[in-house]
């Protein structure tokens, strides 16, 4: 795979990060108390932390716009979608439907995301893992789940 | 000779056949609930624990205990062919065991990690039954001002971790202390970063976080680069289960290190003996003539750390058994399950039911032999889910750490958790930070803290107490050295880069 | 075997029963019993040295359920907001049921008018311990060595009852102690052992191992009379401190207003439960001792009471509301 060095890449998207993390983390812990050396408050440690986020950010995204660093691989909104729709139906599901039809629709959700989805496999796929789902975790470690809607 | 009587003591009562039944009952189902994610001993032993009411108390906790190591075992399976930590300690497993795997070795790293686990079983538990009580005697002495100073050691070796930019690895390590400190804080009852939110009351939980950033964020990314590219398999070479000649020669000096490392530090409480693979790790690194292969698919990345984290798991047992103190959560619940047959863990145990000392002493090493047993002959079976073809296993994986998630909490908000560690995850593969770093500075962070504040309060401010203290300033010198060792190779190749430039 | 045949019939009866709605007689389904807590505490085990015996004497499984965060306060919410049918209770104990109405600025329930209070279990009391290579030998020692400077006390957890019986005790005896909190009970029994800590203020349960090693050396104990497993360590009560009288309870309970047959079938499974010589062992092993004088009438005066108690105490002693 060719890989081109440009200033707009991992390193400017790293160096970003790590300041918006300290920097969120020093707004949102501007209530907490610093304390003294013998006794430290609750925010002396995230103060520091958060800080030292905002210090190493700097350097990275200065060094990005130096020396230029490797392009960011190209994002398919496709899989982003896919995995937080599938994830969101097993949570929306699970607490109320029960783990017989969570895993069917999380499976059968999942397999979409796929382009070379094949209708038959996918019957197969999601009440297999369904059937197993149940044996496995309800029946052999005898975890305390809801099987069933109610 | 006191140890071989005893030993010999330990194996009358181990070698029965209903024993070495319930050894191997607890091995199986620890492999088992290893190899998925989301399900730790803990949940499972508490879940066990009204079965072996019937069961006479060594018998139970040959069971539970088997549960425990068997987990440890196993949890390098899937860490190895999927990148999905089944174990916290498996991390480290996933930088080079996926690797391996993706190059076609995922035979090697398993039987390597098989091996591995099993000398380092066997050894800690020699010295589990020979020195436990000299570790206890030394384990005593140590403050929080000691397990500070360990922990900066610590969260110098994750950097070395790092197989790319020491300054990403670093601000990781931050972002990992950061998440470690959301939650109530310990001193005060302040809610730090909560939102009220009350999941995040009691802090991240370690496991929706790894399966997150390892399991979910892995899928993402394969799912993307199929999407793109219309590759049909994330891995087509399933190669051999062996291990080459050279392979071989590289693993066996790590298991050994691994096992000295993994048997000290699984003695000390709370991260003792993920502090031990990612140390492993660490000092395989720094050790081989070729530290950038590393992160790459390096045989010593799997076998040295995975021997420390199996030798780890059984010197754990030693402040338990000799002096009543559980060091983690699965250990609290074998205390608990001595308590429910009436026998109080402490430092009498060794005396007063040597059958029970030495019997589960014994039960260990026949559950390591059995582990080894049943995990060779499984690694050529594990291999064969890669020939699957990924359409099929994604929605697997998925649906595992989705269960294994939320029958931590019961509490469908975890899974939301979870996805947003996915995405953080796979934020952090675009811009070229890896995120073991961060796994290693969120366990240590809260801990790292209340230690620093507790070592800072009972010296009344006094901030040398880290130097004056012996075994400290042992761990601090021993971190600035590593800190030195890092940074420079780094700096001077940013130099010659400049100059080139 | 057994487990495997037994767990197969009661998921088959699961399976069966579930879709039936109607409530025609209790119970037809597994019971959920929350536990506030992580598994392996002492509430988690009380509840599994019961569960098979109150299964068999209710006819039905019981699925025991960690929701633990927040002090327990977070597992005892999702119970108080439960419909009250019986099918889920909850094990609880003086933290989530008396101190957290006192504890949070904002309680997410009220531990008297969301529950109904079916079983108690036992209280235990809390240990006051030093290491056996302290010269402190007694709590009149104790008390003359904070006299001269602060000493610090070692407990797992800040607005635990461990950390607040500190706090009432100081008042008491007019000293100054410093509170050294710790996430678990290991952690701060280790800290005496070291020496980093001087004394430790925790429920007993988790000490046993330690006084019996003899790593730990018992000055007090605060129930109401002297713990039958250590019979030699004298009470706060007798030693001239009439108020410091506290014990960490533990009970089950369910949500509001639940049937009154349901309420008595509950207390009856659990106390004969509770009779089981096996139980009985166990649940001494972990240090928690029958109060006498409570029964169903009076357990909400009870928790009414201790509400009371453990206000007071942290009103009085400048513990900060979360």
């Amino acid at each position: 795979m060719q890989v081109s060095r440009t200033r707009a890449g991992q390193g400017l998207g790293a160096g970003l990060m790590f300041i918006c993390f300290g920097a969120l983390g020093l707004w949102f812990g501007r209530g907490l108390a610093t304390g003294s050396a013998q006794e430290m408050g609750p925010g002396f440690a995230p103060a520091l932390v958060c800080s030292g986020m905002v210090l190493v950010g700097a350097i990275v995204l200065v060094r990005s716009l130096l020396r230029g660093t490797d392009a960011i691989e190209a994002v398919s909104a496709r899989a982003v979608f896919g995995i937080v729709a599938t994830l969101g139906v097993f949570a929306a599901t699970i607490g109320s439907l029960g783990l017989v039809v969570s895993s069917l629709v999380t499976v059968a959700g999942a397999c979409l995301i796929e382009p070379r989805l094949r209708w038959k496999e996918v019957v197969l796929l999601s009440t297999g893992l369904s059937v197993a789902a149940v044996v496995l975790f309800v029946f052999v470690l005898r975890i305390p789940f809801r099987t069933w809607p109610v | 000779m006191d140890l071989i009587d005893n030993l010999w003591l330990g194996f009358t009562v181990a070698v029965t056949w209903v024993n070495l039944l319930f050894c191997l009952i607890g091995v199986l189902v620890g492999t088992l609930i290893g190899v998925l994610p989301g399900l730790g001993p803990v949940t499972t032993i508490a879940m066990l624990l009204p079965i072996t009411y019937y069961l006479e108390p060594v018998t139970a906790l040959i069971m539970l205990a088997g549960i425990f190591y068997g987990s440890q075992y196993g949890g390098s399976t899937t860490s190895i062919l999927l990148n999905m930590p089944g174990e916290a300690s498996s991390v480290v497993t996933c930088l080079d065991g996926h690797q391996m795997a993706k190059n076609g070795r995922a035979g090697a790293a398993l039987a390597v990690a098989a091996i591995g686990s099993f000398i380092g079983g066997t050894v800690a538990t020699l010295i589990v039954a020979g020195a436990a009580i000299y570790i206890a005697d030394f384990v005593k002495t140590f403050t929080s001002v000691e397990y500070f100073s360990l922990m900066v050691f610590g969260l110098v070796a994750a950097v070395v971790l790092a197989s790319g930019s020491v300054l990403n690895a670093i601000g990781m390590v931050l972002i990992g202390l950061f998440l470690g400190m959301v939650g109530t804080d310990l001193s005060t009852g302040a809610q730090r970063y909560v939102f009220g939110v009350p999941m995040l009351a009691d802090g991240i939980d370690f496991v929706i976080l790894a399966t997150g950033m390892f399991g979910v964020a892995e899928v993402l990314a394969n799912l993307e680069r199929r999407i793109r590219s219309g590759q049909p398999s994330a891995i087509r070479n399933v190669g051999r289960a062996g291990l080459t000649r050279a392979e071989w020669k590289q693993s066996a000096p790590a298991i050994w290190r691994g096992t000295l490392i993994g048997s000290a530090l699984g003695v000390l409480p709370g991260s003792g003996g993920m502090l031990s693979s990612f140390a492993s790790y660490t000092l395989e690194k720094k050790l081989a003539k070729d530290p950038s292969r590393f992160g790459k698919g390096a045989i010593e990345g799997v076998a040295g750390p995975e021997s420390a984290n199996n030798a780890g798991s059984q010197t754990s047992f030693i402040p338990l058994l000799t002096m009543g103190l559980p060091s983690n959560a699965t250990m609290a619940m074998m205390a608990g399950a001595m308590m429910i047959h009436g026998i109080v863990p402490s430092s009498k145990v060794v005396t007063d039911q040597p059958e029970l000392f030495w019997g589960l002493i014994a039960s260990m090493w026949i559950g390591n032999v059995l582990l080894l047993i049943m995990n060779l002959p499984l690694v050529g079976i594990w291999i064969r889910i890669l020939e699957v073809p990924y359409r099929l296993l994604y929605p697997t994986v998925l649906l595992l750490c989705c269960i294994g998630v939320y029958s931590l909490t019961n509490s469908p908000q975890s899974i939301l958790f979870m996805l947003g560690f996915g995405l953080l995850g796979w934020m952090f593969m675009k811009f070229g930070c890896e995120p073991a770093p961060l796994v290693l500075g969120f366990v240590l962070g809260s801990r790292m803290e209340e230690n620093l504040r507790r070592a800072m309060l009972v010296s009344g401010g006094d901030a040398w107490v880290f130097l004056q203290r012996p075994i400290s300033l042992v761990f601090l010198v021993c971190a600035a050295l590593l800190l030195i060792l890092v940074v420079l190779p780094s700096f001077n190749r940013s130099r010659e880069a400049l100059k080139e430039g | 075997m057994r487990f495997a045949i037994r767990s197969l019939l009661v998921a088959l009866s699961c399976t069966l029963a579930a879709p039936v709605f109607a409530q025609a007689k209790w119970p037809e389904r597994p019971i959920r019993v929350i536990n506030p807590f992580t598994p392996g505490g002492t509430s988690d085990l009380l509840m599994r040295l019961s569960t098979e015996r109150v299964e068999k004497a209710l006819g039905t499984q019981l699925v025991i359920e960690s929701r633990p965060g927040a002090g327990g306060s977070i597992g005892s919410a999702v119970v108080a907001q439960a419909p009250a049918d019986g099918y889920t209770l909850l094990v609880t104990t003086t933290g989530p049921a008396a101190i957290a109405q006192v504890l949070f600025e904002k309680p997410p329930y009220d531990v008297v008018k969301d529950f109904t209070y079916l079983y108690m279990f036992g209280g235990a009391p809390i240990l006051v311990a030093v290491s056996a290579k302290s010269p402190i030998k007694t709590i009149q020692d104790f008390v003359a060595a904070a006299k001269k400077s602060p000493q610090t006390f070692a407990n797992s957890g800040t607005g635990s009852v461990g950390h607040l019986t500190g706090a009432l005790f100081a008042g008491e005896a007019g000293v100054r102690l410093t509170h050294v909190p710790f996430k678990g009970a290991p952690e701060a029994q280790a800290s005496i052992v070291s020496g980093e800590v001087a004394s430790l203020w925790n429920t007993l349960g988790a000490h046993v191992g330690g006084l019996k090693g003899g790593e730990i050396r018992g000055i007090a104990v605060t129930s109401q009379d002297r713990a039958p497993q250590f019979p030699e360590i004298p009470t706060l009560r007798e030693l001239g401190f009439p108020d410091v009288v506290v014990t960490n309870w533990f009970l089950i309970a369910g949500p509001a207003n639940l049937p009154q047959d349901i309420v008595l079938r509950v207390n009856e499974a659990f106390t004969a439960a509770g009779k089981d010589p096996k139980a009985a062992a166990g649940i001494a092993a972990l240090g928690v001792q029958p109060i006498p004088g409570l029964n169903l009438k009076n357990y909400t005066d009870f928790i009414r009471k201790e509400v009371a108690v453990w206000g007071k105490v942290m009103k009085e002693h400048g513990i900060k509301r979360q």
